[in-house]
């Protein structure tokens, strides 16, 4: 077998050629060969001369070291007890990928942080300062963030790490102040750091002891097409920079931010708008009139916006007429369709209040009034108008008129419920209605309610379907006996709260006329409170809270 | 608010208290808004008479109630009263605004207002700027706020575990819009000992306790758990879940049974066949609420509460034990709800 025995010349040149960096030494540590990837490494490992460094002398079994500008890993194994050989590695190519890496994930998971922070809320200031959070946690020593001037006023917000969040405003002619600012809130490109010469930013840019500002980057938030505001990072020390990859990175997270941005100034814009819109179509404040107690309560259907087709109102004594009018509704339908026919019918309510005060009267010209307007669709509504005065004997008289409505109740002073016994036919259909009005007149501490069927219909109960009914609503009345109004009619909308059990409700609308018991009211059992020095004078008359 | 001279700053006394609930009890609101104006005026301070006077007696009223000593009515109006003399202070009393907006809302379906009206007024006092959004608000109206005015904080209030599902979902929502929220009221179990668990970042006892912590420690640390640690997003389980799917066949058959397990039940009125729906209701939505937080302590407070409620009302625990008896049988194959409904079951008092 000796011919396969491989012969010295033949040993060295395999050695040679292997990729693996080998040096051979004594044990003395004294080059005995090394191949020629180990001199490409170490181009003095010659034979005969020490092992240079950075092969290690101590007797250690490995090292890793920076040698020239290269990453060097070396394993050393004893071949015979006077030879030992070090195998080496190169990893610097290794090592800057696995760099480069763990820079790419960080800024991955920075911007995947960023995208889900920003996202979250619709509200502009929030969203200024998510954005300066997170700029100041990852991107620079302190951030700030300007909005376009409005009205010769700029809105800034800053956050320097350990500070909470600052917020001012400034005059647009300081805007020109800050190197780039002007440029990038004027829609042009980003101007690259080096050509901004932090020795020229303000004073007021940044708190006196952050020190000098070493490194400026000014970035436009991109937006609606005009940028959203713009993004300012300062890095302080003589030496900082803004590397070209800081950047790029910088400039990512502005288009979020200014996505961010720019979404919540949309939103903002619509709210403003649905509010204005809204005003009218919410119910109103109810004034306190002299004599009796009113209370309106309004719950719109739970998908969509908080205006929907029923509507309730009230009309104070005007002209000749010292009677409140209040009128509660159903428009057919629901959202800002129905809202709008709301509106309508509302205004054209105030307008014939000034001159008809019977209420059959009122529902007959609102009836000619909605036949008149041309519209797509046919729209219609039930209501019940009510005149209201106070009598002799703290008793109130109310006149009230139906037009296609359920008729309102009335809650006696002994519990007992009665329904009104007006009807009417639906107004806005057809040309000719007939009201069948009817006079009610409540004693002190009894009550009428006005309501819309969707008290009635709301579905729930035990089953999840059934409708919580008239036979409900009156023994939910009928146990309100005694309840100043505010609080009869908010346990009614209680008890069809916990009946519907959170689930889809048409819309509520109740309103309560009640005359007021004189005090205090007798629920209690026992005699007179004692008296205290703090009761003075408390039941002078008709004297009445009235400033809330 | 101590008067020049260095006098002692004027108290609620025990006599006044009780001259408050006296006036309480006959819903007698121009008497308890002008006790409340005369104690502000002699230097009373406006948390004192909130606390001390209205708060502490809303509670005594809560306990007459639940005693059978106080009807349903003359308690809402007593409660109304209370209302008005809060609101009586808060006209009477201007802070500037000091610190940051926090929204106030009571949880969806919950309609226990006071409570969170009387930490609004507190946390004015105390210089926030404060959105009272008012009882039993819709999680969407609660959002669409939040997205509107960015406020610091969203305070939660629940009274009853039976809300606390809905809680959940409103504090998640709450979470996801980047707002810190601070949980409030016995809702949240002893000690708010579910707050966390529903993802709230602080829970208060009391309204006093809620201005002390907004006021030390907001925002919390906790606010980089964005929005909610992994996993808890989603609690409650599929025995939840059912229980909550199958409530109307659960409630209907336990009253179709119930003449043959409880005799009485063939005389009942219709008011009494509705009331006695009603408690199986009860029964079913506090267990659900159990089994959603996966603590029995929800369920047995419960049946505890109730038990007293009945008895002093002259309702023999019989019928709670058979109420219990009905559901029970409806869900054998629910180890966690059958083993919550025999634990509670043999807490009950014997007959």
């Amino acid at each position: 077998m000796t011919a396969l025995r491989p012969a010295p010349a033949l040993l060295e040149a395999a050695f040679e050629a292997a990729r693996e960096a080998m040096v051979l030494c004594t044990a003395d540590r004294v080059v005995v060969m090394a191949n020629e990837a180990a001199r490409h490494l170490l181009p003095s490992a010659r034979p005969g001369s020490p092992a240079p460094a950075p092969l290690p002398a101590d007797g250690a079994d490995s090292f890793q070291a920076e040698h020239e500008g290269r990453q060097l890993y070396g394993m050393r194994r004893e071949l015979d007890d006077g030879h030992h050989a070090w195998f080496l590695r190169d990893h610097t190519e290794e090592l800057a990928r696995t760099t480069a890496l763990e820079v790419e994930r960080s800024r991955t998971a920075f911007l995947a942080e960023a995208g889900r922070r920003l996202s979250a809320s619709l509200h502009m200031r929030r969203c200024v300062r998510t954005a300066v959070e997170l700029a100041a946690t990852h991107l620079a020593d302190a951030a700030i963030v300007v909005l376009p001037p409005e009205r010769r006023q700029s809105a800034w917000t800053r956050l320097l790490p350990g500070l909470p969040v600052e917020e001012g405003t400034l005059r647009e002619p300081q805007l020109g102040e800050v190197p780039g600012l002007l440029e990038a809130l004027g829609g042009f490109p980003p101007i690259p750091s080096r050509w901004l010469d932090p020795s020229q930013a303000p004073g007021w840019l940044v708190p006196a002891g952050f020190g000098p500002v070493g490194a400026l980057l000014v970035i436009p938030l991109p937006g609606n097409a005009e940028p959203a505001g713009a993004l300012i990072l300062a890095r302080c020390g003589p030496a900082a920079v803004f590397t070209s990859e800081d950047e790029v990175l910088a400039r990512i997270f502005a288009a979020r931010a200014g996505a961010a941005v720019s979404a919540a100034v949309l939103y903002r814009e619509q709210v403003d708008t649905t509010a204005i819109l809204q005003a009218d179509l919410l119910p109103p404040e109810l004034p306190e009139p002299e004599g009796f107690e009113l209370t309106g309560a309004y719950q719109a259907a739970r998908e969509g916006l908080r205006i929907g087709g029923d509507f309730y109102d009230v009309f104070g004594p005007a002209g000749a007429s010292t009677d409140t009018v209040i009128a509660l509704g159903d428009v057919c339908g629901t959202g800002p369709e129905a809202a709008v026919l709301t509106g309508k019918v509302r205004q054209t309510l105030r307008a014939l209040r000034l001159v008809h005060t019977e209420p059959a009267a009122m529902l007959t010209v609102l009836n000619e009034a909605l036949l008149q307007q041309s519209s797509r669709q046919p729209r219609f509504v039930t209501m019940v108008i009510g005149s209201v005065h106070r009598i002799d004997h703290g008793r109130v008289q109310l006149e009230l008129a139906s037009g296609g409505h359920p008729a309102p109740l009335v809650l006696r002073h002994d519990g007992s419920v009665e329904e009104v016994p007006t009807s009417g036919t639906l107004i806005g259909v057809l040309p000719r209605t007939v009201v069948r009005p009817a006079t009610v007149e409540l004693a002190p501490g009894e009550l009428c309610l006005l309501y819309s069927d969707g008290l009635t219909e709301a579905r729930g109960g035990p089953t999840g379907t059934e409708q919580f009914g008239e036979g409900r609503l009156h023994q939910a009345l009928s146990e309100c006996r005694g309840m100043p109004g505010a609080v009869a009619v908010e346990r009614i909308r209680q008890l069809v709260s916990d009946w519907v059990r959170g689930g889809d409700s048409d819309d509520i609308a109740m309103l309560a006329v009640r005359a007021p018991t004189r005090t205090p009211l007798s629920l209690r059992g026992g005699g007179a409170p004692a008296q205290s020095p703090y009761v003075i004078a408390a039941r002078r008359g008709d004297r009445r809270p009235r400033n809330f | 608010m101590t008067a020049p001279g260095g006098t002692i700053t004027p108290a609620v006394s025990g006599a006044i208290a009780g001259h408050y609930l006296g006036l309480v009890a006959d819903g007698d609101e121009l008497g308890a808004t002008e006790l409340v104006d005369d104690l502000l005026k002699d230097g009373v301070p406006a948390q004192r008479v909130i606390v001390d006077l209205i708060g502490a007696t809303q509670a005594r009223v809560g306990d007459l109630w639940a005693a059978n000593q106080w009807s349903v009515a003359r308690e809402h109006a007593a409660t109304a009263v209370g209302e008005r003399a809060l609101a009586a202070v808060a006209a009477r009393t201007t802070t500037p605004t000091a610190r940051g907006r926090i929204a106030l809302a009571c949880v969806d379906g919950e309609w226990h207002g006071l409570p969170a009206r009387m930490l609004a007024e507190l946390l004015r006092l105390d210089g926030w700027r404060v959105d009272f959004l008012g009882a039993s608000v819709p999680g969407r109206h609660l959002i669409t706020h939040l997205h509107q005015t960015g406020p610091d904080a969203v305070a939660l209030s629940c009274m009853i575990p039976t809300r606390l599902p809905r809680a959940h979902a409103a504090i998640t929502a709450c979470r996801s819009a980047g707002v810190p929220v601070i949980a409030g009221g016995r809702g949240f179990g002893p000690g708010g000992r579910w707050a966390e668990r529903l993802g709230a970042h602080a829970w208060a006892a009391s309204g006093e306790e809620a201005v002390t912590l907004l006021a030390d420690r907001w925002p919390p640390r906790n606010m980089t758990d964005f929005p909610l640690p992994d996993g808890e997003a989603f609690i409650g389980d599929e025995e939840y879940t059912h229980l909550v799917r199958s409530r109307p066949q659960l409630i209907a058959t336990a009253m179709d049974r119930l003449p043959v397990a409880y005799p009485p039940a063939h005389d009942y009125d219709d008011a009494q066949l509705e009331a006695t729906t009603d408690d199986m209701g009860h029964i079913a939505d506090f267990l659900a609420a159990a089994l959603y937080i996966g603590e029995q302590t929800i369920f047995t407070d419960f049946t505890e509460w109730t038990t007293y409620v009945l008895q002093s009302r002259g309702v023999p625990p019989t019928a709670l034990r058979i109420g219990l008896g009905l559901i029970r049988d409806q869900l054998v194959d629910f180890p966690t709800a059958t083993s919550m409904l025999d634990a509670a079951l043999a807490g009950l008092p014997a007959r």
